[in-house]
C-alpha cells in the first residue's frame, strides 16, 4: 500500500509506544523502506482489520483498517502489537529438555527427536497413543496441515484444540438448533438492532471494538434498549437499561421464563412457528408447541425469580422489550453461557427466544455468539480440527463423511478412523492415565489455561509422557513442562487466513521475516509430516497451496467458499461465506432468501433452515439444572473468572507490553463490600481462595460491581493462576469445561 | 502510602494537569516527557480513574461519560504510566495512533491542528462545529 513517508513516520511514532511515549524521530533512525502490510489483529474473535507498518525489516506500527468492519478502530492491545514482536522472551532456537533445564538444539536434532518419539509411540501402542492440541489462534492453513497429518496420516482422531474450552457449547447449540454450525447473522446487525440482549458477556472488555459499535448505535438511537444478564456488574452494564444479576447457574430458568412471557402475552410469531419450527426434548424433535407451553408453565417469572434471585418484574420487562412487535432484537453471548456444564442447553434457550418471536434472519434480529479467539471459527470449527470432526461440517462418526474425505484427500478407503478422539479434558486425562504417550501442543498454553490445572500439569510431566510445544515465547507455563520447545514465527512473521465471529475470513499477509531461527507452524508441521513419511499428504510449498486444496473441500457443503480465492482475499477487507463462486459477493445473512445462495430464489418463505432435514429449526425444552458444583457450608462462595481489556488469555503476549503490564497485570480477587466486611478484608489484603481442587492467594479488591457471594479473578496472570481453583467438569454434549462456576472458601492470608 | 495522603497528592497532581489542559492551546510536538507522577501508587490495585473520581471528580466524570471512558480507553493510553513516560499534557500526535484518518484530515504541510481545540480534553466530544474529518470512523 502506498503511504507518504511523513504519514508513516508519524503513525509509527505514535503507535509504537502510544501517545505517552511518542518520539517522532525514533522510527526515522531505523532507516529502510517504509510500507504498510494488510493484516488482522492477533487477539480476540472480533477480527479487526489493520495494517502493519514495517520499516527496516521490523514491525514499527499498526493502523486500523478503515475499510474493514472495525472502521479503523482497534483496542489498546491491538495498537500495542508492534511491541510483542521484539519483546523479551521470544524463543529464537529449538530447545530440548536436559534434566530440569533446556539446551539449545538444531532444528534437525529437535525435529528428529519429535518424529522418532511419535513414530515409536504409534508403533508400540497404536495411533491413539499420540495427539495434537491446537488453537483458535493458529492460522487456518497450519491447523489444516496438523488435522490432515494426524487424522489421515497417523490415523488418530486425537486432534483437539482450545476452542473446546471456549466455543464448543456455542457450536453444539447452533448444530442442535439449526443443524449447522456458525452464526447466521453478522456485525452489521449491530447497526440495526433496537434491543440488545447481552448474556454472560463482558463485551466492553472482551470485544471492545464491537462494544464501541453498540455504544454508537445506542448514542444515535436513544430508544435502543440494552438488557444485560450477568451476575457481575461489569463495564458492559454501564450501557444497560436493564441489568439482571442472578445466582450463578440459574440463567436457564430466566431464559425459560422470558419465553413463558413471550408466549403468554401474545408476543410469539405464530406464523413463523407454524412454518419454520419443530419442538424437541432430549435429542429428537419429538414434542409439540403445546408440550412446550406446558413445559414453560414451570417457569413463571415468579418461579424463575425465586430460583435466580433477580426480580420477576425485571424478567417480564426483559421479555417484553425483546418481544416487542416490530422491534429488531439481537442476542450476544460469550463464555458466561458457553463455559458451563449446561452450556449447550443455555445456548438452545437463547435461540428459542429468537425462534418463537421470528426475530431471526432480519437486519438487526439474530442470535450472534461472540467468539473468543481470532480463528476458532475459521481454523478449528469450520476446518474440523476437533476430535469428533472432519473438515467443513463432516463428522468422524459418519461413514458417508469419512468416505467423502477419503476421496477428497486421495487416501485409501478405511484410512480414517471411525472412532472420535479425545476432547480436550479427556485428552489430558488420557495423558494422566498413560494412554496418551506423545502430545504436540501448538500456539496455546494449557499449562495455565486448563481447568483444575495442577492436575494436568502433573500429567504433562508424567514419566513416559513426551510433550512438544510450538510457541513464540519461552518459558510459558506450558513450555516449561515440555520435552521439546519449537520456536514458532509470530503473527506478522507468517501468512495465513483467520476466520472470525461473523463468518468473515481475512488474509494476514507476511510483513517481516521470523526472528532468529523461528519458523511458521505451517513449515514446522510440513517438516514433521515429511519425517513421519507422510509428505505426500501435505506436499505444500506455501500456505497458498494449502488454501487452494481447502477450497475444494468446501464445495457442495453449507460452508461453500470456493469463490474465496487467495487473490480475492488479498484484495478484500474480509469476505463472508457462503461464497460459492468468484463472482459471488459473500453472504451477510445465512438462511435468508435473496442473501444466502443455498436458499432457492423461489423459496416461498423468507428463510429456510436448510441445515435440518425438514428445514425446521428446533425449539428445545431444556430445564433449569444447577451447575456441577454448588455452594455449601464448607465452600460457601461462588468463584468465576474472566478477561480484562488490557490482556489476552494467559498473557503470554500482552504481559510483555510494558504499558499493558502496567495495567491490570496482576490477578486480583474482586469481592463485594459485604463479603469483604464479613471476612475482615480490605482492598490490598491477601486472601486465600480454596476450592475442592486447589488454592491460590490473591490480593483482594473490594468493589461495588461484584455480586454478594461471588468472587471474580482475572485469567491472565501466570503467577497467580485462577485455574488451580476452577472445576474440570464438562458439558456432556460439548465437552466444554465449566470454568465459570465452582464453589470456594475464602480466608484472609 | 495511606489512602488519604495518596488522594491529597493526587489532587495536587490533578490541579497541575488541569491547568495544563484547560488552556487548550495547540499541543507541542516533541515536548520532553514530564517526570514520574505518583510513582508511589500501587498500580496493581489502583487505577488513575479510581483515585481521580475523588480527587478531581469533574475531570474523571468527563472522561468516564465520554467516548474514551465508555470504551475503557484508560488514562495511561494518553498520559502514559506513573513512570518517566508520564505526560500531563498529551500531544495531538498521539491521537494519530488511534485516529489516523482524523489527524491526517487536519494536517497541512506537516502541521497538525491541535485536536484539543475542538475536542475538549477528557470529554473529547466536539460540539456545534462542522467536522473537518471524513465521515467514516467517528
Amino acid at each position: 500500500m502506498s503511504v507518504s513517508r511523513r504519514d508513516f513516520l508519524k503513525t509509527a511514532a505514535a503507535t509504537s509506544a502510544l501517545a505517552a511515549l511518542g518520539v517522532p524521530g525514533q522510527a526515522r533512525a531505523d532507516g529502510g523502506e517504509a510500507k504498510w502490510v494488510k493484516s488482522v489483529c492477533r487477539y480476540c474473535g472480533t477480527g479487526c482489520g489493520l495494517f502493519v507498518g514495517v520499516q527496516g525489516g521490523k514491525v514499527v506500527a499498526v493502523r486500523g483498517d478503515a475499510d474493514n468492519h472495525n472502521a479503523g478502530f482497534l483496542c489498546v492491545k491491538g495498537y500495542l502489537l508492534p511491541q510483542i514482536m521484539n519483546a523479551p522472551g521470544r524463543l529464537l532456537h529449538p530447545m530440548i529438555r536436559k534434566g530440569d533445564g533446556f539446551q539449545q538444539a538444531s532444528w534437525d536434532e529437535a525435529m528428529g527427536l519429535v518424529a522418532a518419539k511419535f513414530q515409536e509411540a504409534v508403533q508400540s501402542f497404536g495411533p491413539d497413543a499420540v495427539g495434537f492440541y491446537g488453537s483458535g489462534q493458529g492460522l487456518t492453513e497450519e491447523t489444516y496441515v496438523a488435522n490432515k497429518l494426524f487424522k489421515a496420516g497417523l490415523r488418530t482422531n486425537n486432534v483437539d484444540g482450545n476452542p473446546r474450552l471456549c466455543m464448543a457449547s456455542a457450536t453444539a447449540g447452533y448444530i442442535t438448533t439449526y443443524g449447522k454450525d456458525e452464526p447466521m447473522g453478522c456485525y452489521e446487525d449491530l447497526d440495526h438492532a433496537e434491543v440488545f440482549l447481552i448474556v454472560g458477556s463482558n463485551t466492553a472488555e472482551a470485544h471492545p471494538v464491537l462494544f464501541r459499535r453498540i455504544v454508537q448505535r445506542k448514542e444515535r438511537n436513544p430508544d435502543v434498549k440494552v438488557i444485560v444478564l450477568d451476575p457481575r456488574r461489569t463495564p458492559t452494564s454501564r450501557i444497560a437499561d436493564l441489568h439482571l444479576s442472578f445466582t450463578p447457574g440459574t440463567d436457564l430458568a430466566i431464559l425459560n421464563a422470558m419465553a413463558n412471557v413471550l408466549l403468554a402475552e401474545g408476543l410469539a410469531d405464530d406464523r413463523f412457528i407454524q412454518d419454520h419450527l419443530a419442538f424437541g426434548e432430549g435429542q429428537e424433535p419429538n414434542r409439540t408447541r403445546a408440550d412446550y407451553e406446558r413445559f414453560l408453565g414451570d417457569y413463571t417469572p415468579q418461579k424463575a425469580s425465586a430460583a435466580s434471585g433477580c426480580s420477576a418484574e425485571d424478567i417480564v420487562k426483559a421479555a417484553r422489550w425483546f418481544g416487542a412487535p416490530g422491534k429488531r432484537a439481537i442476542s450476544l453471548w460469550c463464555m458466561g453461557v458457553n463455559q458451563r456444564s449446561k452450556g449447550v442447553w443455555a445456548n438452545n434457550l437463547l435461540h428459542n427466544l429468537h425462534l418463537v418471536t421470528g426475530k431471526i434472519g432480519l437486519p438487526g434480529s439474530t442470535p450472534l455468539s461472540l467468539t473468543g479467539q481470532p480463528n476458532a471459527c475459521g481454523g478449528v470449527r469450520d476446518g474440523g480440527a476437533l476430535s469428533h470432526l472432519l473438515p467443513y461440517g463432516r463428522l468422524v462418526a459418519n461413514e458417508k463423511h469419512r468416505t467423502e474425505m477419503e476421496k477428497l484427500w486421495g487416501i485409501a478407503p478405511g484410512t480414517l478412523s471411525p472412532k472420535p478422539g479425545f476432547a480436550t479434558v479427556d485428552l489430558f486425562r488420557a495423558m494422566e492415565e498413560g494412554k496418551l504417550k506423545c502430545l504436540y501442543v501448538m500456539c496455546t498454553n494449557p499449562g495455565q489455561s486448563l481447568p483444575n490445572v495442577d492436575r494436568y500439569r502433573k500429567a504433562m510431566r508424567r514419566e513416559g509422557a513426551f510433550l512438544v510445544v510450538s510457541e513464540a515465547f519461552h518459558p510459558t507455563r506450558t513450555s516449561e513442562l515440555a520435552d521439546v520447545v519449537l520456536p514458532a514465527a509470530l503473527w506478522a512473521e507468517k501468512e495465513g487466513v483467520y476466520g472470525c465471529t461473523e463468518r468473515r475470513y481475512q488474509l494476514l499477509e507476511q510483513a517481516v521475516e521470523p526472528q532468529g531461527e523461528a519458523r511458521p507452524d505451517f513449515q514446522i508441521l510440513c517438516d514433521l509430516a515429511r519425517r513421519l513419511g507422510h509428505e505426500k499428504l501435505v506436499p505444500f510449498r506455501s500456505p497458498a497451496e494449502a488454501w487452494t486444496e481447502i477450497l475444494t473441500l468446501t464445495k457442495g457443503t453449507a460452508y461453500d467458499f470456493t469463490g474465496m480465492t487467495r487473490e480475492r482475499l488479498r484484495q478484500a477487507h474480509g469476505l463472508l461465506w457462503p461464497m460459492p463462486g468468484t463472482e459471488h459477493p459473500g453472504t451477510k445473512r445465512r438462511y435468508v432468501r435473496g442473501e444466502d445462495p443455498l436458499v432457492p430464489a423461489d423459496h416461498p418463505q423468507r428463510v429456510k433452515f436448510y441445515g435440518r432435514p425438514d428445514a425446521r429449526a428446533v425449539v428445545w425444552l431444556r430445564p433449569q439444572k444447577p451447575p456441577e458444583e454448588v455452594v455449601d457450608a464448607a465452600y460457601p462462595m461462588y468463584f468465576t473468572t474472566g478477561r480484562v481489556l488490557e490482556h489476552w488469555h494467559t498473557g503470554t503476549m500482552t504481559r510483555r507490553c510494558k504499558e499493558l503490564e502496567h495495567a491490570n497485570s496482576e490477578a486480583l480477587a474482586e469481592l463485594h463490600p459485604q463479603d469483604a466486611a464479613r471476612l475482615g478484608l480490605a482492598t490490598g489484603d491477601a486472601v486465600r481462595v480454596t476450592s475442592r481442587r486447589g488454592a491460590e492467594t490473591f490480593r483482594a479488591k473490594v468493589t461495588e460491581g461484584a455480586r454478594v457471594g461471588l468472587v471474580f479473578v482475572q485469567m491472565h496472570d501466570d503467577q497467580r493462576m485462577c485455574n488451580k481453583i476452577t472445576i474440570d467438569a464438562v458439558d456432556p454434549i460439548s465437552r466444554q469445561p465449566e470454568y465459570k462456576i465452582c464453589a470456594v472458601k475464602l480466608e484472609k492470608a | 502510602m495511606r489512602r488519604r495522603e495518596m488522594v491529597w497528592v493526587a489532587a495536587l497532581w490533578a490541579a497541575a494537569a488541569l491547568s495544563a489542559c484547560a488552556g487548550a492551546k495547540p499541543a507541542q510536538r516533541g515536548a520532553a516527557p514530564s517526570q514520574a507522577s505518583h510513582p508511589e501508587v500501587d498500580t496493581g490495585l489502583e487505577t488513575c480513574a479510581g483515585c481521580h473520581a475523588q480527587a478531581t471528580p469533574a475531570v474523571a466524570a468527563q472522561w468516564r461519560e465520554g467516548r474514551h471512558g465508555m470504551a475503557l480507553v484508560a488514562c495511561f493510553v494518553c498520559h502514559g504510566s506513573t513512570g518517566q513516560d508520564f505526560r500531563a499534557r498529551p500531544e495531538s500526535v498521539g491521537c494519530r495512533g488511534c485516529h489516523p484518518l482524523q489527524v491526517s484530515s487536519v494536517t497541512r504541510d506537516g502541521r497538525t491542528q491541535g485536536c484539543f481545540q475542538c475536542h475538549p480534553p477528557h470529554a473529547l466530544r466536539a460540539q456545534g462545529k462542522t467536522s473537518p474529518h471524513p465521515p467514516r470512523g467517528t
